[in-house]
């Protein structure tokens, strides 16, 4: 499973974009990952009122199959946040 | 009939406005209440709207409310300072409340306007939101400020500029509501700045020629390469940095930026009509809050749309210019200039300075009016 992250608004307006393959993980985190993602029933929601939040792009293909999903700071529920800071946290930048 | 119904019942319609506009939630609701039953028995509508315009152009009285998320996210947190109440000691409490004041000072004294919705809003802040939240954001309501994430970005109440920045998005949510997308979005991005930038200089007592143009020179933590996140002067110049990278802003139309993240570049794109300003402002010279200031004020509360486009921008601040300060005026040329330096000309049909085909402008000395010359239509009445 490969997958990528971009952040990109908020006041400054600074990008951030991380990309991980599953495929040099250790089983350990690969499992926490697939855990996060599970919870996260990721689907796409954005908070119309709210300005200068972040827009989180997620990209995943997983065994072939590619999902995208578009989020914001404010819309997201708390299982894509903590999926989401784990990817800054532990993926690597590009 | 609850009880505080009752209590409301005795008080004026105009101490209830007061309170449905100004007081806290509970207060709100009865007056409300109590207003709409009293008008709907008495007929007064029409008083009570007449009445509520009145409050709208009174000079208003600041609320502000800070509350503190304690690293949370549920919004507001635990109230911490009200208004009057005395400092607390806390560096994002006490420059919410003191930044909020400021800005609600320059909307009423420079541009006589009661607070963000003109009609007397209450100033809702919330700090030490989240957990290393590197933002600042108005939600619709109020504000938040996050304390940074302790290595790029320091709290993002520690500049001035920020805080005016987001109340700012109140004013334009209240007046022309740009899209938050492309170019409008671009420039409701852009009138945060203007206003941010503004504050800051009126509070410094600073002219234009004396500002650094730069907004948010307070939140790059000293390990970043940079002067600040935004250069109005001379967009994308602000930061170089091995981690946060290149300040992306464009200067001019030829280098608008084509995407589809953060709403189509909003943050960045907001350069163009930026530096648009900052030309126009220096131009001009003297004091940017009275003059430049407020031709873009008016501008987007009476001619701009929510949908508008650069071009609508640079059309609705030249016709702003000529009617504060009189067709072919200085600051009204200053303001064509600018924006054919950015690559955003005015409309040539604008342009009083430019001959235009098949008219001609004769002047009047009651203030002129244009005949058509060479065209068969019918002459336009003054
Ligand atoms: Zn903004």
């Amino acid at each position: 499973m490969r997958i990528a992250l971009t952040r990109s608004g908020g006041f400054t307006g600074t990008r951030v974009r991380v990309e991980l393959d599953t495929a040099g993980l250790p089983a350990g985190e690969e499992q926490r990952l697939r855990d996060l993602l599970a919870a996260a029933e990721l689907k796409a929601s954005r908070s119309p009122a709210v300005r200068d939040a972040f827009t989180y792009d997620l990209a995943i293909e997983d065994g072939g199959r590619l999902s995208t999903c578009r989020t914001d700071d404010s819309a997201m529920n708390d299982h894509t946040r903590e999926l989401v800071d784990w990817l800054l946290e532990h993926a690597p930048r590009v | 009939m609850r009880r505080t119904n009752v209590i409301c019942g005795f008080l004026p319609p105009y101490i209830l406005r007061r309170l449905a506009e100004a007081g806290d939630e509970g207060q709100r609701e009865v007056a409300r209440a109590t207003l709409d039953m009293s008008a709907h028995i008495r007929g007064e509508r029409t008083a009570l709207a007449a009445m509520a315009a009145m409050m709208a152009i009174a000079t208003g009285e600041k609320r502000r409310t800070v509350y503190d998320a304690h690293n949370l996210r549920s919004l507001p947190g635990t109230r911490v300072r009200g208004e009057g109440d005395p400092r607390r000691g806390d560096a994002a409490v006490d420059e919410a409340y003191d930044g909020s004041g400021r800005t609600f000072d320059f909307f009423e004294k420079v541009l006589g306007r009661n607070s963000v919705d003109g009609r007397g809003l209450r100033l809702d802040s919330t700090v030490h939101f989240g957990v290393r939240f590197a933002n600042a954001q108005w939600n619709g309501r109020q504000m938040i400020y996050g304390d940074g994430d302790g290595q790029l970005f320091n709290r993002f109440t520690k500049s001035l500029d920020v805080i005016a920045h987001e109340l700012s998005h109140g004013v334009t949510q209240y007046t022309a509501n740009l899209e938050y997308l492309d170019q409008s979005g671009a420039l409701n991005e852009h009138f945060s700045d203007v206003f941010g930038i503004l504050v800051k200089q009126y509070s410094l007592k600073q002219s234009a020629k004396k500002s650094d143009w730069l907004i948010g020179a307070e939140l790059l933590s000293k390990r970043v390469r940079g002067v600040a996140v935004r250069s109005m002067k001379a967009p994308g110049s602000a930061y170089d940095d091995p981690i946060l990278g290149r300040d992306p802003q464009p200067a001019h139309m030829k280098d608008f930026l084509h995407t589809d993240e953060d709403n189509g570049g909003v943050h960045t794109n907001s350069g163009i009509p930026n530096h648009a300003f900052y030309r126009a402002a220096t131009l001009i010279g003297g004091n940017a809050w009275d003059t430049a200031g407020k031709v873009w004020y008016h501008a987007l509360t009476r001619h701009l749309r929510a949908d508008a486009q650069f071009r609508d921008c640079a059309d609705a601040t030249y016709e702003s210019a000529g009617a504060l300060f009189g067709p072919r005026s200085e600051p009204q040329a200053a303001v064509a200039e600018a924006w054919s330096a950015v690559g955003v000309p005015v409309s040539p049909g604008l342009r009083e300075d430019v001959p235009r085909a098949m008219t001609a402008t004769i002047d009047f000395p009651s203030g002129g009016a244009e005949l058509p010359f060479l065209s068969t239509d019918e002459p336009r009445r003054a």
